[in-house]
């Protein structure tokens, strides 16, 4: 809607009914007709990525094996890709971009200027036992160095076998935060920390990774009697800001499902009527007929527009306003969800040790070599406001280095590490030796899945599947987007995978596309990278929007939604299995190389994986 | 009726409608439509969702040994809620008001349990976020999941802690449901005069004195009917039958209104216990023990989902 235009008066002019008529009735014109963002002050939307790294050791920011340049880091990408009804195979001016604004970046270091030690990798783990905190002189320790680099995404560009096609080249920002700007002296804190980034537009077709590491973790430093006490971070956060342009609302058109079936999105526009005075009829205030123009009655027309505050978008129960007129109601946003991340990288000689629950291990009593259980783990989110689940991506991350020094091979998990590779074992070059390995078993399968959920405490419990989609080495191309090798030095472009000897190319991260249901897989999407059902709409009911449209089912169909508008909850499982075995076991094979998964398989890198929940949330005011 | 949102000005019948006031009453309500502020766009906030949590791991990275621990553990992202190990005053009280009241007030001990060391301490899982601009904290809702058997007398799940007792059976002077009362939710904002003073925080929002009845959750029928994945859709999988139960603690459309530039702290507390009793301390891997307990550090019995709900106002261009 272009701005309505004024008209001057001049002193002396004779007033025509247009300079009455005219402005009036663009104003109500405008009112039925939709307002644009363009005519609203408040035009665009925050909207937040969120990362959280429950526990960092210092390993995982030490030095590597075999003289690599680039030190060991922790780092995740990111897609914010076009929604479903923006989607295009290039991006073009209509695109809507996110902006990149500012970041903030916590810890947690206790009350005050504590920081917590990493007794598994220290020497002296008696007396500095891990979690503990003290009074820090040495706030060095916390120095930080983040960065956000970009790439070309594979999908677009092909999956190449070089590693360099792999990594993020281009660095759209970066700084260095020293540890002194998390607390400072004796009694204070500056934790969390903002950090103003300015104006970085995101391109949806590229993928962003956030690179985050902390060198002086492992530096640590040295006690009264000579042992080396490290750091690690707690409850790293890392919050990205950014703004969205305001986006209509799904309805009908979107095909969105589970949406309520009497508020499907269609606006309502208002009808408001004002007086159009005719030539040579007096102009009144109030009295008279529409005829005589009826200045002060008009204006009261208008007036009592604004005082209704122009509802919009929905309220918490999913209801429409009765009408509307702004015509952008929505913005992006996003769920972060993290997976996996309370531990080290988790290799396959772990699975009898680490202990994680939904975890099934061996117990003493078990005699099975090698243990067919799984790897689980899930998040619940609740909901609030209503939006849409337009896309679905997850990160698998495999990163996982090595070092050894004269004393140990880390991490060092306070005198017990890992097995270690042999280095009489081919064709693994040194300083490669213990790193991760990209699990390449066939029978290794992935599955990850979003849903929806009602009834919690209570007896009748529901769930509605949003999206899903399970893969195995060989089928992973049907859903992959990108690649990602984190290091920035050739040849080996750090020391994240032991790359050499995995077939399936040179990485440390992969990015899936988990398709919105009906789920069916292939072929080159419509909607995002590859097919899948239309936006999912995901919010509490009341009595007038319990009823919702139909939804897909896995593998095809439709069906009315289980959860019968009376969503509460959303749930993110990932679960990874082997039906040969996850664990390395202990056969009378190699004790090192062994099928399916060699004893550094990794199926959670450094700092866990994540899933990202994209969509559309709408506008609402604070009091609904 | 008259004009009260756009223009002060007011047209009266019998008074001459004048230029300059037909003028000033036509560019306030072109202005006012032409760029739509807050107080008429008023649908101007949007939800942010913050999603944070972890799988904790098991204390005894050797789970064959089931003599209880020998090694130091990590305890990040929890960690003590009061750290006698340092010198500064601040540092000794990290969570305001708190004093659990479900254990400590079980008096009653037996003749095993003479050393009772409750309440000495708490655990904190500190999440915190900056809040540039002004923001409206609706939900903080934390959900501790396990996977409890079906059958505890002979667990298949990892996780054997159902919370009611703090283990699969009572343990002695406990009644049912006093380790869930002492969790404890807390919505913390550091003072916008002097931020960086840990003493001077403001406490917007503190929940505890849960009940186990209520919040006890089981979160499927059985793995075979909810979603995907679930362990039961695995073909070629042992018979492996875990329920996913958990606890759900939360506060739910709070509405606490946080300044512009403010750091927000979210706390979730959990109660410390232990005692002399040797069934009561790091024995739940022992499969013959009757006693699962919630023991000094009980952080290490579940995994962690925590959902934070936020209002933001939309900004200008």
């Amino acid at each position: 809607m272009p701005k309505i235009a004024k008209r001057t008066l001049t002193r002396g002019q004779k007033l025509s009914v247009q300079d009455w008529n005219t402005p009036t009735a663009a104003v109500a014109g405008a009112i039925n007709g939709g307002i644009d963002p363009q005519n609203q002050q408040l035009s665009v939307a925050p909207f937040s990525l969120t990362l959280n790294f429950p526990r960092l050791p210092a390993y995982a920011f030490g030095p590597v094996d075999g003289g690599d340049p680039d030190p060991a880091l922790v780092a995740v990408p990111f897609i914010l890709p076009p929604l479903q009804d923006d989607w295009t195979d290039t991006i073009t001016d209509q695109t809507p971009l996110p902006i990149l604004k500012s970041a903030s970046i916590s810890l947690d270091t206790g009350m005050g200027n504590n920081i917590v030690t990493d007794a598994f990798d220290s020497d002296d783990a008696a007396t500095h036992p891990q979690g503990s905190s003290f009074i820090s002189d040495k706030a060095y320790i916390y120095d930080l160095n983040v960065a956000i680099k970009e790439k070309d995404q594979a999908i677009i560009y092909g999956f190449g076998a070089d590693a360099s096609a792999n990594v993020p080249r281009k660095t759209v920002w970066e700084t260095s935060i020293s540890g002194l700007a998390l607390f400072n002296d004796t009694v204070t804190r500056f934790n969390p920390l903002y950090l103003e980034i300015g104006n970085v537009v995101i391109n949806p077709k590229k993928t962003y990774v956030l690179y985050i590491s902390a060198p002086q973790l492992w530096t640590g430093y040295q006690d009264d009697s000579g042992h080396t006490i490290r750091g690690m971070l707690s409850n790293l956060t890392v919050r990205l800001n950014f703004e969205s342009p305001l986006l209509t609302r799904d309805g009908a058109n979107e095909n969105a499902q589970n949406i309520p079936n009497n508020a499907t999105g269609a606006m309502s526009l208002p009808s408001v009527a004002v007086d159009t005075a005719t030539s040579n009829s007096l102009i009144t205030a109030r009295v008279g007929t529409a005829a005589n123009g009826r200045v002060q009655r008009n204006l009261e027309i208008l007036d009592g527009v604004a005082l209704d505050a122009m509802p919009s978008g929905r309220d918490i129960n999913g209801v429409q306003p009765v009408t509307e007129s702004i015509t952008s109601p929505a913005a992006y946003t996003v769920i972060a969800v993290p997976l996996f991340g309370g531990w080290n990288d988790i290799r396959s000689q772990d699975i009898n040790t680490v202990g994680l629950p939904y975890f099934v291990q061996r117990k003493p009593s078990d005699a099975s070599d090698q243990w067919p259980g799984y790897l689980l783990d899930r998040r619940v989110i609740t909901i609030g406001q209503p939006f849409t689940i337009h896309n679905v991506l997850f990160v698998h991350n495999y990163y996982g280095h090595s070092f050894r020094n004269a004393t140990s091979r880390y991490p060092w998990y306070q005198g017990t590490p890992r097995t270690e590779w042999p280095a009489s074992i081919p064709p693994v070059p040194p300083g490669q030796w213990d790193s991760a390995i990209v699990p390449t078993s066939a029978n290794f399968t992935t599955a990850v899945g979003v849903g929806i959920l009602n009834g919690l405490r209570t007896d009748a419990k529901n769930y509605q599947q949003v999206a899903y989609a399970s893969w195995t080495p060989d089928t992973k191309q049907n859903l992959l987007i990108d690649r990602i090798k984190l290091g920035g030095s050739a040849p080996l472009f750090g020391a994240g995978t032991r790359t050499s000897i995995s077939p399936l190319g040179p990485y440390d991260q992969e990015i899936f596309q988990i398709p919105v249901v009906p789920n069916i897989i292939g072929g080159g999407g419509t909607r995002s990278y590859y097919d899948q059902g239309g936006p999912f709409y995901v919010g509490r009911g009341n009595l007038s929007t319990y009823q919702r449209n139909s939804v897909g089912i896995v593998g095809g169909g439709t069906r009315s939604p289980l959860t019968a508008g009376g969503e509460t909850q959303i749930e993110v499982r990932c679960l990874m299995y082997d039906v040969a075995g996850l664990n390395a076991g202990s056969t009378s094979e190699d004790p090192i190389i062994r099928n399916p998964n060699p004893t550094d398989t990794c199926y959670v890198g450094m700092g866990g994986c994540f899933l990202y929940i994209i969509g559309k949330a709408e506008n609402i005011t604070t009091y609904k | 009726m008259s004009n009260r949102k756009i223009t002060d000005v007011q047209f009266e019948d019998g008074v001459v409608i004048s230029g300059r006031h037909l003028q000033q009453a036509l560019d306030d309500t072109i202005d006012t439509f032409n760029n739509l502020g807050p107080d008429i766009d008023a649908s101007s906030w949007v939800q942010l969702q913050t999603s944070i949590g972890y799988t904790e791991r098991r204390w005894d990275w050797d789970q064959k040994s089931a003599t209880g621990p020998t090694e130091v553990i990590h305890e990040a992202p929890f960690m003590p809620g009061q750290d006698t190990t340092v010198t500064n005053p601040v540092d000794a009280i990290r969570v305001k008001g708190y004093t659990p009241l479900g254990i400590i007030v079980q008096p009653t001990l037996t003749s095993t349990d003479t050393t009772i060391n409750y309440g000495d301490n708490c655990w904190v899982w500190e999440a915190s976020i900056w809040c540039q601009e002004p923001a409206t904290i609706n939900d903080i809702d934390v959900h501790l999941h396990c996977d409890i058997d079906y059958n505890p007398a002979t667990p298949d799940g990892y996780y054997s802690d159902n919370w009611q007792w703090g283990g699969v059976a009572p343990n002695p002077d406990i009644v049912s449901g006093d380790w869930v009362e002492d969790v404890t939710l807390q919505v913390v904002v550091d003072s916008p005069l002097d931020p960086q003073d840990p003493t001077q925080t403001s406490l917007e929002s503190n929940k505890t004195q849960f009940s186990v009845d209520s919040q006890y959750c089981n979160y499927s029928k059985d793995w075979s009917n909810d979603m995907l994945p679930s362990p039961s859709s695995i073909v070629g999988l042992p018979g492996i039958d875990v329920r996913l139960w958990g606890l759900n603690v939360g506060a739910r459309n709070m509405g606490l209104s946080i300044p512009a530039r403010s750091r927000v702290r979210f706390i979730i507390v959990l109660p410390d216990w232990s005692n002399s009793n040797a069934n009561n301390r790091w024995t739940e891997l022992n499969e013959t023990s009757a006693y699962f307990s919630w023991p000094s550090t009980p952080w290490r019995y579940q995994g962690y989902s925590m959902t934070i709900n936020s209002l933001e106002r939309r900004l200008s261009k």
